[in-house]
């Protein structure tokens, strides 16, 4: 996956980079609206992560001219501003989702993930991990040809954990992904526990392997390399 | 007490002194007068009496009650006039009663004799005096007084009236309004001095607390980006191999810390931002649906919390509100009434026209239910939630002009909405 991000902040912006990276994504960065038209009119991306506040213009601005390039590429909204104008705005535009500012790089790297599958490149909406396979547009899993009957929390929670597979998450950023704003609860993440447990208990049962492991006081790893 | 009643009152007290004063002065000028008019009449009564002798008339023909004549040794030297008060039988014999009386007693010499002359003449009583003088100055004072009184409630109305509309100005005077104060234009030199200093004042503050809006809603936006960037790279730092729990548990601590810190600059702006009228995209709002459909939200967070919720909401209760700000007060108060539940609770949601009523069971409150509302109040210090949910709530009422209303009751805590305009 080839990955513009543009962003001011060129420690956010590094923080974005190392995380992708190691996803094997290729990432480049543009940290000025000049920089950012610079980069869209000389290559491709798959998905672009976008500003709206530009030392030297509006985010906006770099979509409309996206837009004019009719580029296929998914783009991704990241503000600060949590203004709904502003998200309305940059989706009349052509954007594909908006995330807001502070965000977990894991939401934001799931986030990416959804895009990029929605966008089909490689007509590829089938999300694979060993034998469990995901059918992102019917919502369907199966387990070594089993289906796997998922609420739709579970369901999230899977997709969540294979596009950030091998990845610790953090239990904040499972609850926030899972909840969005009404996740402001202490107890949230006994849901989470919950959620995952009942997860973990139909993956086994159905034949899968148990891939979901608790790092200590932090969150969860879905470790792809369990037996 | 009126401030004019009350000058009213002090200046009849000073008139009162001031009437007290010159009824004594009028008495002492009245008696002193009669006095003199009794004195010249007994001089000319002697006169007369003189006159008459010299033209030949037998003095003692003269005598009377009030006329007593004796002839003395004729080296007796003549006498000035020598006036005295006494008492003397009342001029009508049939009422026996001592009168007081004004004595004249003179030695004079008529044609080579010489006479000692008493005469005498009732005098007005100075009772009588003092009497007159009282009645007239009291129903003086009475009229002057009433018509003050009365003078003075009409004049409060026109001559206060500015200053009373300066005082409604500013009893609905509010901070954050943008609009400037109101005031009555007046030719009163006080009042007017009062609304400049006033307007001057209101408008200082007003610019004063809006750049200290404007630095906490910038202040809380531009946390944001570093506490991402902090945020990002305990995320990437938790991505390396080779963490012990030991590692882990200052990872944790410190990425709990920055979550803390981000939800709260989050709700702090938020809160700005509806101090700031920035949600004021005022249309007609279906309150029952969204109450409906926040039910529907919480759902699963009340079956995994085994709460069990009840509802009775009117159908088509319409308000007039933003939708974003609905939304944000309705989360808040669920999420309350989840928060500060017990395990197997339950939740009561009521709807009407004029209130939403939403009541959960839970313990008595620690603190008092007046911090409530207010920021960063929390009943439980233990410092997982932020404890704006209602401060958040009330502010978003107080912009809708709602009335909101925390009570306890049958160990349920209730919080109920009311609706002004419906």
């Amino acid at each position: 996956m080839k990955i513009l991000i543009v962003e001011d902040n060129i420690e956010l912006s590094r923080n974005i980079r190392s995380y992708l990276e190691k996803e094997g994504s290729i990432c480049e960065t543009a940290f000025s609206y000049n920089q950012a038209i610079d980069k869209i009119i000389s290559f491709k991306y798959d998905v672009i992560i976008l500003d709206l506040m530009l030392p030297d213009g509006n985010g906006l601005d770099v979509l409309k001219a996206l837009k004019d390039e009719s580029s296929e590429a998914g783009i991704l909204i990241a503000s600060a501003k949590n203004s709904l104008e502003d998200k309305l705005e940059g989706l009349d535009l052509g954007a594909d989702d908006y995330i807001t500012k502070p965000f977990h790089l894991s939401e934001l790297n799931a986030r990416i993930k959804a895009i990029y599958r929605r966008k089909n490149f490689n007509n590829k909406k089938l999300l694979e991990c060993n034998e469990i396979k995901i059918d992102t547009d019917a919502c369907e899993v199966s387990v070594s040809g089993n289906s796997l009957e998922l609420t739709k929390k579970e369901y999230e929670l899977l997709v969540y954990f294979i596009s950030n597979q091998n990845r610790v998450v953090t239990k904040q950023s499972i609850a926030e992904h899972l909840w969005g704003d009404h996740a402001d609860f202490y107890d949230s993440f006994d849901f989470v526990y919950q959620h995952i447990k009942n997860l973990r208990k139909k993956i086994i049962l159905e034949g899968g392997g148990d891939y979901i492991n608790t790092i200590y006081g932090m969150g969860y790893k879905f470790n792809t390399h369990t037996k | 007490m009126r401030l004019l009643l009350k000058a009213t009152f002090f200046y009849l007290i000073i008139t009162m002194i001031v009437f007290g004063v010159g009824g004594i002065m009028t008495y002492d000028i009245f008696r002193k007068q009669v006095q003199m008019e009794t004195d010249r009449y007994l001089i000319s009564r002697l006169w007369s009496l003189q006159n008459s002798v010299e033209n030949g008339e037998s003095p003692f023909s003269f005598v009377s009650e009030n006329l007593s004549i004796k002839e003395v040794d004729n080296t007796i030297e003549e006498t000035k006039y020598a006036f005295s008060d006494t008492l003397a039988d009342h001029p009508n014999p049939r009422i026996s009663r001592l009168e007081p009386h004004r004595k004249l007693s003179v030695i004079r010499k008529i044609e080579e004799k010489t006479y000692k002359v008493e005469i005498f003449d009732v005098i007005v009583e100075s009772d009588d005096i003092f009497s007159g003088v009282f009645k007239s100055q009291t129903r003086l004072f009475i009229i002057l007084g009433a018509v003050l009184v009365i003078s003075s409630f009409l004049m409060s109305t026109w001559l206060f009236r500015p200053f009373n509309v300066t005082l409604q100005a500013i009893k609905n005077f509010k901070l954050y309004d943008v609009s400037e104060l109101k005031l009555q234009k007046t030719s009163t030199r006080e009042f007017k001095e009062l609304n400049e200093i006033l307007k001057q004042m209101t408008k200082k503050i007003q610019a004063d607390y809006r750049s200290l809006k404007e630095f906490s809603e910038n202040a809380s936006h531009e946390m944001q980006t570093p506490l991402a960037v902090a945020k990002g790279k305990i995320e990437l730092l938790l991505q390396s191999k080779n963490l012990d729990k030991e590692h882990l548990q200052l990872i944790n601590s410190s990425y709990e810390a920055i979550d803390h810190l981000s939800k709260m600059s989050r709700s702090l702006s938020l809160l700005t931002k509806i101090e700031n009228l920035e949600f004021s995209d005022f249309k007609k709002i279906n309150l029952s649906e969204k109450v409906k459909s926040a039910i529907y939200d919480f759902q699963e967070l009340l079956e995994l919390k085994q709460i069990h919720i009840e509802f009775e909401l009117a159908r088509n209760v319409m308000i007039e509100s933003d939708p974003v700000m609905i939304q944000i007060l309705i989360t808040n108060l669920f999420q309350n009434a989840i928060r500060h539940n017990v395990s197997r609770g339950s939740i009561s949601v009521q709807l009407t026209k004029r209130a939403l009523r939403i009541s959960n069971t839970g313990h008595p409150l620690r603190s008092s239910s007046s911090d409530l509302f207010k920021r960063f109040k929390k009943d439980d210090q233990s410092g997982e939630t932020i404890g704006l949910g209602l401060a958040i709530a009330k502010k978003i009422c107080e912009v809708n002009k709602f009335e909101i209303i925390y009570k306890y009751e049958h160990e349920r805590h209730v919080i109920e909405l009311r609706f002004s305009g419906a």
